[in-house]
């Protein structure tokens, strides 16, 4: 088998073609078509995503800043789960420090 | 329509009215008398300041007590409810964060335990976790409510909840739509000359995200189903009935007509009323015969307002009801009234 | 003259430019530094913050910066000949957008990736802060407004391009389902889009769709651009995944194909230009071509716009710091080659030197008219496709790129509408319907007020546009120039375009403030006073500005 595979090769080397070499640069030729058209696509989702969550960070969070909410008592387990994201969230929103008052995450 | 002669058949019923009317006496009493049919029951008090305990003359607490055969009592305590709730979620947060943030954490927490939201909305899981689960164990769970107000808040809060819950999740639900396209749009092929979040398919860095995200759509999934099954239960003209209880006197007379609008309005099923402590017929001493031409005014009233719901009423006693026998004797009493 | 002798030169001065003197600016000005911790390393956060590959971002530049404005303008400045628009698309790139660009993208990769508009604020005041943002008020509403009427004219001279032009909404609204309901292959969708838009084209010909002659007393002109302002206005208050992105995707791959086609007709069939070098003879009317050549060609020489581009997207995403160089001056260079096809296609496109003048009768006229001809033949005699064809798919790329600078036009003015409503405490501007209402209302106001009802008067505003447009540009110069004098290196490389820049758009506003006067156009004139006072305060600015630092430089030597 590895014998067949390897005589392969070698056929093919002879006319110039590795497969392997073709095959990589098919992949890079894909890779950057799709970046070149797409990664400005996926920006824009990946920016409506992340308003989505910053809107949910809001709701969860509002309490904290002096909005009240209804259900703070049932989001309150959630909040663990954002707290890893509520670090790049205020600082994207500018603030110099957490609207968080017990909560210094800088 | 729910009546009173079939009260102890139902499943749930809430037994509520203004504070001092005879709520928990009637709710202990309908309890004892479902035991006496062969009913298991179950008597649960919401009432932060219980009184249950008092009623049965002995320590009951938050855990499920034998009182009589087929009869069990139960008083909630809210604070333990919320402070439990919030430590779980301290774990959580603090398995979250550097050990530095854990002191945050602690004092952060601690404001959020005695928040009187969170108390109430502490009491509201909890009753709507007995209402499903009780009825697995108990033929009739009887909930001896607290005052009105506070009464109607948290039977009408299952749908503010759940409206709440559903918003909140139309938003996980685009949020990970988005996540999913992102994903799609993400190149598949070679190795970028320069590493970006997007092209390390080894460790994926959208697959913790989602995690959180079905964690988080998870988490209020439960939230959600508990209070659209408890609401739904709550509406259950078969299986829940809500009692009032009305002395005959001005202000719980009033309440009990304000109250009355709003449970109808959330399409609560009422049962009727107990005109609790009508003076007897042979009462002595022209002081008492005096309040009673009184009552018999207020009495008028309540046939005149509350005409349309089915109401009974039980003598007021000689004694105070404490113990086992005076509550046996009220029980007789809603047995001859009809109940 | 030939015109790929016309391509090759300017092909050539703009790659020396690249070699020689973007090299120059980067290493002694700029003096970019491959070790600098750039801000997508920085703050990267896969969002907006993610370094990427210079040829990837150098593409994803250029698609945002390309657009209908370096097709209109050099195929309206061509009337006093190729050769002025000519040398100044070439000498513009080479000298002022490559520099311009690059230096917006390093400006604000040295300030944390942020906007060219928060950097002036800190690098030269609060001031100059407000002075931008009503400056880029200005180009938007004109844009939009120049926009719809460039559109409206060429839907109404190519009703077989009304067709695949509204499909081609359809087509991206299709394409962005496609991406986010069912997640189809990029492959899949990327061909289902182009054959669906080549499609539309292809049956554009034969179903031409004219407008009614009029309607409640409109003129198709008029209607197209309510339509379209409709339509912008509707658009832009759609999540931009839905429309707006699928478009811009589609315009990408329009872009290349476009440009590719044009440049290979020529270098096909080896057109002759029949225009004049120098058009003596220009029809009466016509300014002089100092100061209009330099703000009738804004985008394809220098534009202010870039800088929004460069700074607001570009810079967050530059891996190296070094890249500049290449991902800012060449995507000015980008912009060049497109201005310069639109040169070769309005002059060596049409048969004869009559054929052109008679294109060519009045100012303002021929423009994006005569590209889509001329381009057509030049199409049609080096690829063999048919006439009708050519017209419609130059037509359709035309439409397209305006159509979603507007979708984006609209928005940022509604965005800057709402956040003067809270500036100011104006409730009713704070409200999304009514901000929409009154952003689409000022553009279908100046659209009509500029004479665009009939087709004929609308292109005066042009001129207009490109002046707000470099005004932004010499905005960006001086911020440019203050960090350059800050650091104590020569600042002449930024402040001589500056100079010239604010010379001629003041020069030019005058010249017209004469002409509108003279011609009794009280709206134009209005509007020419409104971005006079802005030009001036700009000017005051750059001087007061550049004076102070002169004299902190002089103390401290």
């Amino acid at each position: 088998m590895r014998d067949r595979d390897h005589r392969n090769r070698h056929e093919r080397t002879l006319v110039g073609l590795d497969p392997e070499r073709v095959r990589a640069w098919l992949r890079q030729a894909r890779y950057v078509a799709e970046e070149f058209y797409f990664g400005r696509y996926r920006s824009t989702i990946a920016r409506a995503r992340r308003d989505e969550e910053d809107l949910f960070m809001l709701l969860v969070f509002s309490e904290m800043m002096g909005v009240p909410n209804p259900a703070t008592y049932y989001t309150l387990e959630v909040q663990p789960l954002l707290l890893e994201r509520f670090h790049e969230w205020h600082l994207r929103m500018g603030m110099e420090r957490s609207p968080l008052d017990h909560f210094r995450c800088c | 329509m729910a009546d009173l002669h079939t009260l102890t058949e139902r499943r749930i019923v809430f037994v509520g009215g203004k504070g001092g009317v005879g709520k928990t006496t009637t709710a202990a009493a309908l309890g004892l008398l479902a035991a006496e049919r062969e009913r298991t029951c179950l008597v649960v008090s919401t009432d932060p300041a219980h009184s249950l305990g008092d009623a049965f003359d002995r320590e009951i607490g938050d855990r499920e007590t034998c009182l009589a055969a087929g009869l069990w009592g139960l008083e909630i305590d809210p604070e333990a409810q919320a402070r439990r709730h919030i430590d779980n979620v301290t774990e959580t947060m603090k398995s979250l964060v550097s050990p530095d943030m854990h002191g945050e954490i602690e004092r952060q927490m601690a404001l959020a335990r005695q928040s009187p939201g969170a108390i109430e909305a502490a009491m509201l899981e909890r009753v709507a976790q007995i209402m499903l689960d009780g009825r697995d164990r108990y033929d009739l769970v009887v909930f001896d409510t607290a005052p009105t107000g506070h009464t109607l808040r948290l039977l009408t809060l299952p749908e503010a909840m759940a409206a709440w819950t559903d918003g909140m999740l139309s938003h996980t639900r685009k949020s990970e739509q988005l996540g999913k396209v992102l994903r799609h749009l993400t190149p598949t092929g070679a190795r970028a000359e320069v590493p970006t979040p997007f092209d390390e398919p080894d460790e994926d860095p959208f697959e913790g995200m989602d995690r959180r995200t079905r964690r988080i759509t998870e988490t209020l999934l439960n939230r959600r189903r508990l209070f659209h099954r408890a609401r739904r239960l709550l509406t259950d003209v078969e299986q829940t009935a809500f009692l009032f209880v009305l002395t005959p006197e001005r202000l719980p007379i009033l309440e009990t007509r304000k109250a009355l609008e709003v449970l109808r309005q959330f399409d609560i099923p009422i049962a009727g009323a107990i005109v609790n402590r009508v003076l007897p017929d042979d009462v002595d001493g022209t002081f008492l015969q005096r309040r009673r031409r009184q009552e018999a005014d207020y009495l008028r009233v309540i046939e005149r307002d509350l005409g349309d719901l089915p109401h009974v009423r039980v003598p007021m006693l000689e004694h105070d009801v404490q113990g086992m026998e005076s509550l046996k004797a009220i029980a007789h009493h809603l047995a001859k009234a009809g109940i | 003259m030939s015109a790929i002798i016309v391509l090759l030169a300017g092909l050539g001065a703009m790659a020396l430019g690249y070699f020689v003197y973007s090299k120059f600016i980067a290493e002694k000005i700029f003096q970019l530094d491959p070790d600098y911790r750039t801000p997508a390393h920085e703050m990267e956060d896969g969002v907006d913050y993610v370094p990427t590959n210079r040829f990837i971002l150098w593409g994803h530049h250029f698609t945002s910066v390309a657009g209908a404005a370096p097709i209109v303008g050099p195929a309206i400045a061509v009337i006093w000949g190729w050769a002025p628009a000519f040398l100044w698309v070439i000498l513009g790139t080479i000298f002022f957008a490559g520099v311009h660009d690059a230096g917006a993208i390093w400006a604000s990769v040295r300030n944390k990736a942020r906007s060219i508009g928060a950097v002036t604020g800190d690098v030269v005041g609060a001031r100059a802060r407000s002075l931008f943002m009503i400056v880029i008020f200005l180009v938007l509403l004109m844009v939009n407004a120049v926009f719809a009427v460039v559109i409206a004219s060429l839907l109404v001279n190519n009703p077989s391009a009304v067709i695949p032009a509204w499909g081609a909404i359809v087509v991206a609204l299709i394409i962005g389902q496609m991406i986010y309901r069912w997640r189809i292959n990029l492959l899949t969708v990327s061909i289902i889009g182009v054959v669906a838009l080549y499609a539309l084209i292809g049956i554009g010909p034969n179903v031409p769709v004219e407008l009614p002659a009029s309607v409640a007393g409109l003129p198709p002109n008029s209607q197209w651009i309510i339509l379209l302002f409709l339509y912008a206005g509707i658009a832009s208050l759609l999540p931009v995944w839905i429309l707006l992105q699928p478009r811009d995707y589609i315009n990408g791959l329009q872009l290349f194909i476009g440009l590719g086609l044009v440049y290979a007709a020529v270098l096909l069939s080896n057109p002759t230009i029949v225009a004049p070098a120098y058009n003596a003879d220009v029809p009466a009317g016509t300014p002089s071509l100092i100061p209009l050549l330099f703000v009738t060609i804004a985008c394809g020489a220098i534009s202010g716009f870039h800088g929004l581009v460069s700074s607001g997207t570009t810079s967050k995403q530059i891996n190296r710091e070094t890249d500049v160089r290449f991902v800012g001056y060449f995507g000015a260079i980008g912009e060049g080659c497109l201005a310069l096809a639109a040169i070769l296609a309005t002059t060596a496109g049409l048969a004869t030197l009559g054929e052109w003048r008679e294109m060519y009768s009045a100012f303002g006229e021929g423009g994006v008219g005569a590209f889509v001809q001329g381009g057509a033949t030049i199409v049609s005699n080096g690829t063999g496709l048919s006439e009708a064809i050519a017209v419609t798919l130059l037509t359709v790329m035309t439409v397209l790129f305006a159509g979603t600078t507007m979708d984006t036009g609209v928005r940022l003015q509604r965005y800057i509408m709402q956040e003067w409503g809270n500036i100011y405490n104006i409730p009713m501007l704070k409200s999304v319907p009514v901000s929409t209402v009154v952003a689409v209302g000022a553009c279908v106001a100046l659209a009509f007020g500029a004479g665009g009802t009939d087709g004929t008067g609308g292109m005066l505003l042009w001129p207009l546009f490109g002046t707000t447009n470099q005004l932004l540009a010499g905005l960006t110069l001086l911020v440019m120039t203050v960090i350059i004098v800050r650091l104590g290196r020569p600042m002449w490389f930024t402040l001589i375009p500056l100079a010239f820049l604010l010379t001629m758009t003041t020069f030019a506003l005058l010249v017209q403030l004469r002409t509108f006067y003279e011609a009794g156009d009280w709206f134009l004139l209005t509007l020419d006073v409104i971005i006079l006072v802005a030009a001036v305060l700009v000017l005051l600015e750059c001087v007061g500005t550049l004076r102070k630092h002169f004299r902190e430089a002089r103390t401290a030597a």
